[in-house]
């Protein structure tokens, strides 16, 4: 028989120990730890496939979809936002943002004869023959991506006119905007053709502008709302009930999500060598899996803590009005406005003033945060389900429900929001900034829970907030790459 | 389901309504066989052969009749490449059916004159090589060598930037290891040239098998050879049996696997000749003998292979191509 020790004191219960609670203490942070390792790991893995790529990756001849990836998305901004508009001494200029920003992403053979069209328009014909030679040595000739790669070659050494039209049509058709954009090479300006492909640099800059209202807006709002709840605050009463006695089963729950989350991404790294294909799939796989981190809450339940001791100390409740909670965390998704949107302000001019390019330290293109849109409607589906109405769930769950509420009970409520946060922050897969940004959030969440006790509220407000992400992230790829 | 979506015929990216084709040489440069024929009941007409100059071609006799077929010797006369341009090509558009050009020559300049004048007749979706001539240079036929048909095809590709390429083969070859029929086929597929559209290919996008075979007939009585040009080249049903073996192994060896279409020729006279070429890898079939007998026997074997594919359970006749069991 193992001795028990109970930290935070607490009647002995008539169930049989699992264990001193400091074995679960290491357990948790080794967890979190393997946490934060798979998504460098991955991290790695994903930024290592832009500069030498896994064979099935670089091999990948595979024209369907690519219109949304990193390439693509960078491809065009530049094309559309700076090309258009540039004198001849800038453009001058380009050849080197080039090389250093776009010609890393191209990763596949498709995404290289794209990437020879890019060089055709922002270097010269000449640059995009020699790329294009270059990938032929490696093209079955008679595949069809060989056939795709003559013809654009041939379109830049004699003009598109030496195309046919069932040619032009099945670049369009294969290549989306790239094939538009080769084939309006050398025409001028105001041909309707080659504006098609050039064109939308005012749409761009007008979805940026209309973000930027909206921001504004939520700026205001966010500050009424702030002022309406500090003049509230008092009517609006506490709900928090913290002089329960935590089972340990809370941070048991807390440590089987953080291995039970290990074990989901490594599976989602599975789809690595496969192809296109096999890579959706398997990313439609690790986004439904990870729907099974919802049975967490069972574990206690197992281990015979009542539910209504579970619900009361994780906060599994509606708080006694539901409608309230979710006006409540309405409201301070909006109160929390000024600050996230001052708080992200900041964190982007400490970039820009160590210098390091916006696109670097972005969220990374994780499986498990695919972000929309891509070009699988089912991914963008579950990858909004998963944003939307999986993180606030699972996560408030677990971050705010069982690990705030045992390390508040043993700790107090300061080192509760303090520790919830960072862990929160730093599992996500995101840049240290990224991390901070979350970090920030995941406090003000914590507040929610303290002042509230019902996770309704702070679920209302991760769901609102990842929704506007989600919704940002749509408008802006839609403007660029539409 | 109707004959139109029955028979509807795709040879590499050229869309016909039926894969019953007429032959070069046997139906005149564009639509002159509409007055005895309904042309919009077959798939494609393959213009007389084109030469880069005018052509008198033999002596005649020049055509005769044998017991089991038809033997030719014309000399690939026709007005030359200046002439078909100028003259024939305007009628193309607007022909009842898909018009597609025959080039032939005597040195891989020849053939490129003529391909480079035809890239510019945007009605004609596609061209057929005969290769069946023999190369001033080389001595030999362009057909049963293939490093000569290799560097022709090459040749051809490089000018013909818009059509579809169909290589009509020569039915006999060395058949010793390296020169058989799969060799020669393979080395009309292969090449670096560049594909002309959608569905084409570097080298061929189509095979053509085969062209007649060489023959000769003697006057008995009189102890002359019955063709001005002494020998010529053998059609009809006696060659059918023989075209059906080269379709068979070139799908088999080659065509099957590079995905080429080929389109039998030899002897079709009724549609089971033409659902043969088709169970063993045949995509189409080109008729040309058969016009001499009764100009109305194309149309008569399309309909034929509608009732077929119908009977067969199939819903077109794609879903036959290469279907004999073995």
């Amino acid at each position: 028989m193992h001795e028990i020790e109970y930290i935070g004191g607490g009647p002995p219960r008539d169930r049989m120990s699992l264990g001193p609670v400091r074995v679960w203490v290491v357990l948790g942070l080794i967890a979190v730890a393997a946490v934060v390792f798979m998504q460098w790991f991955s991290g790695q893995l994903f930024g290592a496939t832009m500069a030498k790529a896994p064979d099935a990756v670089a091999q990948n001849e595979d024209v369907e979809g690519g219109q949304y990836s990193a390439f693509a998305m960078e491809s065009k901004a530049i094309v559309k936002l700076r090309w258009v508009n540039m004198s001849q001494e800038e453009r001058d200029s380009i050849a080197e943002d080039f090389k250093q920003y776009i010609v890393p992403l191209a990763v596949s053979r498709v995404e290289r004869l794209r990437l020879a069209i890019v060089a055709g328009e922002l270097v010269g014909k000449d640059d995009a023959i020699n790329r294009l030679t270059e990938l032929e040595k490696e093209l079955e000739p008679a595949s069809e991506l060989a056939a795709d790669v003559a013809w654009v070659k041939r379109l830049y050494a004699n003009g598109p006119e030496s195309l046919g039209d069932d040619v032009r049509e099945s670049l369009r058709d294969r290549h989306g905007w790239f094939g538009d954009l080769a084939l309006a090479y050398g025409r001028p300006v105001h041909d309707p053709f080659r504006r098609r492909a050039v064109a939308g640099r005012e749409h761009i800059l007008s979805t940026f502008k209309n973000l930027n209202r909206f921001q504004v807006a939520m700026f205001l709002i966010g500050v009424i709302a702030l002022a309406l709840m500090a003049k509230n605050y008092a009517a609006l009463q506490a709900q928090g009930q913290f002089d329960e006695s935590v089972p340990d089963e809370h941070l048991q729950a807390f440590v089987l999500f953080a291995a039970g989350f290990v074990v989901i991404l490594g599976l989602s790294l599975l789809p690595f060598g496969l192809n296109a294909e096999g890579s959706i799939g398997a990313s439609v796989a690790s986004s439904l899996i990870i729907w099974t981190l919802l049975l967490v809450p069972l574990w206690p339940l197992i281990r015979g803590v009542r539910w209504s001791e579970v619900s009361r100390t994780a906060g599994l409740h509606t708080g006694g009005s539901l409608p309230r909670e979710v006006i409540i965390g309405a409201g301070a998704f909006l109160a929390w406005m000024p600050i996230t949107i001052g708080i992200s302000k900041a964190l982007a001019a400490f970039q820009s003033f160590f210098g390091s390019s916006s696109f670097e330290n972005s969220p990374s293109g994780h499986p498990l945060f695919q972000s929309p849109p891509s070009d699988s409607g089912l991914l963008v589906f579950l990858g909004v389900l998963s944003s939307v109405v999986w993180a606030p769930i699972v996560e408030e769950t677990v971050f705010r429900g069982f690990l705030y509420g045992w390390v508040r009970e043993r700790l107090g409520y300061v080192l509760a929001i303090v520790i919830s946060s960072i862990t929160f922050g730093i599992v996500h897969p995101y840049s240290p900034l990224g991390m901070l940004e979350v970090g920030a959030a995941g406090v003000m969440y914590a507040v929610l829970r303290e002042w509230r006790g019902s996770l309704i509220a702070p679920m209302v407000a991760h769901a609102l907030h990842n929704g506007m992400i989600e919704g940002t992230s749509f408008a802006i790829a839609k403007a660029i790459g539409g | 389901m109707d004959d139109a979506t029955r028979l509807a015929t795709d040879l590499a990216g050229v869309k016909l309504r039926n894969p019953v084709l007429l032959a070069a040489g046997t139906a005149g440069y564009v639509d002159e066989m509409a007055g005895a024929m309904d042309l919009a009941g077959v798939g494609a007409v393959v213009t007389k052969s084109i030469t880069a100059k005018p052509r008198e071609g033999n002596n005649t006799w020049r055509i005769i009749e044998s017991r089991t077929g038809m033997l030719n010797a014309i000399g690939l006369a026709n007005m030359g490449i200046d002439a078909f341009v100028r003259d024939q090509a305007p009628r193309i558009a607007g022909a009842p059916t898909t018009v597609i050009g025959s080039i032939a020559g005597f040195s891989i300049d020849d053939y490129t004159a003529v391909a480079a004048a035809m890239n510019g007749i945007d009605a004609m979706p596609a061209v057929e090589l005969n290769v069946s001539c023999p190369n001033v240079h080389g001595g030999t036929e362009f057909g049963v060598d293939g490093a000569a048909l290799r560097d022709l095809v090459g040749a051809v590709r490089a000018v013909l930037t818009r059509k579809r390429l169909f290589v009509k083969l020569s039915p006999i070859v060395v058949g010793a290891p390296g020169a058989t029929i799969a060799d020669i086929a393979r080395a009309a597929i292969e090449g670096r040239g560049v594909p002309c559209g959608p569905g084409s290919r570097p080298g061929a996008d189509g095979l053509c098998l085969a062209n007649t075979i060489p023959a000769m007939a003697v006057d008995v009585h009189s102890r002359t050879p019955r063709l001005a040009n002494v020998t010529g080249g053998l059609s009809g049903p006696a060659v059918h049996p023989a075209a059906v073996k080269l379709v068979h192994e070139v799908y088999r060896k080659v065509a099957k696997g590079a995905n080429v279409p080929i389109i039998g020729i030899g002897g079709v006279m009724r549609w089971e000749d033409a659902a043969e070429f088709i169970l063993v890898g045949a995509s189409a079939v080109e008729m040309g003998t058969a016009l001499f007998v009764d100009p109305r026997l194309p149309g008569k074997v399309a309909r034929g292979l509608g009732a077929w594919v119908q009977r067969q359970g199939a819903s077109s006749i794609g879903e036959l191509v290469g279907a004999v069991k073995l």
